[in-house]
């Protein structure tokens, strides 16, 4: 069990994450869109500017394939680039440079070229600022081969997970969530990574599994509370890194509990319980007690209305619903 | 300019030509497999610029590959079994014809994706200044390249970075089969260089020498100025897009044949012949084409990868 120290926001856990690598290693570089002088518009960044210099903390133009282009070149020369894009709604404008580029040069040089970068961008998801801001998009990148996606729920999954990313050789898309940024947490005083590709039971339960990830852990946990008053008792797995999938605890779990509910703020198409499911099917089909249940936001772009938003995002109780329903199947 | 170099440009230029008519070739007679993006005709530019490299200097190009690969020092035998997709292909027959890279010559990658590679040009360059490496990285993409978004954003990124880049516009007159003049109304693309506020330079893509001194100054530009530079040479491809463009109904037959004219390979091998070196020019069209039938023999030899092969390199 580590020590923990401190109380920190999910968002200074992920400041002091970066400090910390760049401070250990001086190929870590920063570039993005306003993250140094503004320090990042949720403030993420602060402060590095002034410790590391411009020539580690590069404001950028609003040109995302500029940034993730730059960030492949300095990869490929050995440093360690930590590329922000600002919201994953920008993802699709350099989607050429992350599937075309990132992950495929180390596989089609066969080895002699690789470029590990790292992107991270933030879900403002529910905020009532319209259809293209407010996307999640991680299924996208777990249907692509190469790259390793992560979203934390918690300060020090945050802080953690960003270490490991920062060290890894793989291409990292960690994404954060601006709910969480203000959320506090325990974080140790020392240095401490987290190894990427495992989830966390979060709580323990008999008679269903539930997934989730990055917003999404705390209204399954809050939901997950409100159940045990009813006699249900949920197993809660925070998955943290989406790709590669930590199978192993979930198929276990679904073995213990016989049922699966999967809720991801993406969509549901395809998405990440749509995979969950399936890898539950092709295991531990026998162990079903009822049929599966996805609940994700409805398959349309999100409104910006608040009235609107209200029915578009998860809530407690479309959590409590999905979790009813294959308790009730019996 | 001294005999040596000009025996180099030939002898280089010779042997991508006979490398390139084994792989079309080889592409008729149905053993490429996938498709086949050739230099001919355009050989002046490729070379020229890469003889003007210096040791260190990285080089990014397009998917029309071979040619740059050759020049930067990788062995045709290498070259056409990757084309062929076999186990000894310089990139074990995973990346195939338009992906080619052998970073410790110098070649990052060539790239399909058109204008892709300057982006990553840019970052390239930051990373040698950040490095304190006296070196700069030379980037090629075609005149269908300088319409796309990435041309704009890498040469922004280059420029406001004071990246050591030097962007070279293959100007060979079709992006497949449209033509340079329908696909922008700029008439010479090295105006482009404007926009971001850097030095733009025309050369005469079918005259290696020209080539080779107009890069070479460039190159030492850049180098010492830390700011990129754009070059845009004219050139021409005698041959369809690929292999299988036969009948290019968007150009005319004489128009090929005036540019046919212009052969850099022609015109070099006269100024050296003038010059009284005919001897060496025999020797070296001689070993050219020994050299690539060997390295056809070879790859055909050569197994395809192992099945588990497909499965490293992921991440």
């Amino acid at each position: 069990m580590v020590k923990m120290g401190r109380i920190v926001t999910f968002a200074s856990a992920l400041n002091e994450a970066l400090y910390e690598e760049m401070e250990r290693d001086e190929r870590v570089i920063l570039l993005g869109e306003d993250i140094g002088v503004f320090g990042g518009v949720y403030k993420v960044t602060k402060g590095l500017l002034e410790k590391f210099g411009p020539s580690r903390v590069i404001d950028t133009p609003i040109s995302e394939e500029g940034i993730i282009g730059t960030a492949i070149g300095m990869a490929i020369m050995g440093l360690k680039p930590v590329a922000e894009i600002m919201y994953p709604d920008f993802l699709p404008v350099c989607m050429n440079q992350l599937v075309n580029n990132a992950v495929k040069i180390k596989y089609m040089s066969n080895g002699k070229v690789s470029s590990p970068i790292v992107v991270r961008t933030c879900i403002i998801q529910g905020r009532g600022s319209g259809a293209t801001h407010s996307q999640v998009l991680i299924p996208i990148f777990m249907h692509i081969p190469g790259f390793q996606v992560i979203a934390p729920s918690n300060p020090y999954d945050a802080k953690g997970l960003l270490k490991s990313a920062i060290r890894s050789e793989r291409v990292t898309l960690f994404f954060e969530n601006v709910v969480l940024y203000q959320k506090k947490g325990e974080i140790p005083d020392g240095e401490y990574t987290i190894p990427i590709g495992s989830a966390e039971i979060k709580r323990k339960g008999k008679d269903v599994t539930i997934t989730c990830f990055s917003s999404t852990v705390d209204i399954v946990l809050n939901a997950a509370l409100k159940l045990e008053k009813e006699g249900i008792e949920c197993e809660v797995i925070d998955l943290r890194t989406l790709w590669p999938l930590d199978e192993k605890t979930i198929i276990e779990s679904v073995k213990k509990t016989g049922r699966i509910v999967t809720v991801e703020n993406s969509w549901g198409v395809c998405g990440v319980g749509s995979e969950i499911i399936t890898r539950v099917c092709e295991k531990a089909i026998d162990y079903l007690l009822a049929p599966p249940v996805r609940i994700s936001p409805p398959h349309i772009p999100e409104p910006a209305s608040p009235a609107l938003v209200k029915k578009y995002v998860l809530s407690e109780d479309k959590v409590i619903d999905g979790i009813k329903k294959v308790i009730e199947y019996g | 300019m001294d005999i040596d170099k000009l025996l180099w440009l030939y002898k280089t230029m010779v042997r991508s030509r006979y490398m390139e008519e084994a792989l079309l070739n080889l592409y008729r007679q149905g053993k490429v497999p996938g498709t086949l993006h050739l230099s001919i005709g355009q050989e002046a530019t490729e070379v020229g610029v890469i003889a003007a490299m210096q040791k260190g200097d990285l080089l990014l190009a397009t998917y029309r590959s071979h040619c740059p690969a050759l020049a930067i020092g990788i062995h045709p035998k290498y070259i056409i079994s990757e084309v062929l997709g076999k186990a000894s292909g310089v990139c074990g027959g995973i990346g195939g014809s338009m992906h080619l890279s052998e970073p410790q010559l110098g070649l990052i990658f060539t790239s399909a994706i058109v204008a892709s590679q300057i982006p990553v040009a840019a970052g390239i360059g930051y990373a040698l200044r950040y490095l304190k490496r006296d070196n700069v990285v030379v980037v090629f993409v075609g005149d269908g390249g300088v319409n796309n978004g990435d041309f704009h954003e890498g040469l922004n990124f280059a420029a406001i970075l004071n990246a050591p880049v030097v962007v070279v516009i293959v100007n060979n007159q079709y992006a497949i089969s449209m033509p340079v003049h329908k696909s922008t109304k700029v008439k010479d693309l090295a105006t482009k260089a404007i926009a971001y506020g850097i030095e733009g330079i025309i050369v005469d893509g079918m005259n290696p020498i020209e080539v080779y001194t107009k890069a070479k100054e460039a190159i030492e530009k850049v180098r010492s100025n830390k700011t990129p530079i754009l070059i845009e040479a004219k050139t021409y491809r005698f041959l369809g897009h690929y292999a299988g463009d036969v009948d290019q109904p968007y150009r005319s037959k004489e128009e090929v044949e005036e540019w046919k004219k212009r052969d850099p390979i022609l015109y070099l091998r006269n100024i050296i012949k003038e010059k009284g070196f005919e001897s060496k020019i025999l020797e070296i069209e001689a070993e050219a084409e020994k050299e690539i039938a060997d390295a056809v023999e070879f790859a055909l030899n050569s197994p395809y990868p192992e099945e588990s092969k497909m499965f490293e390199n992921l991440w």
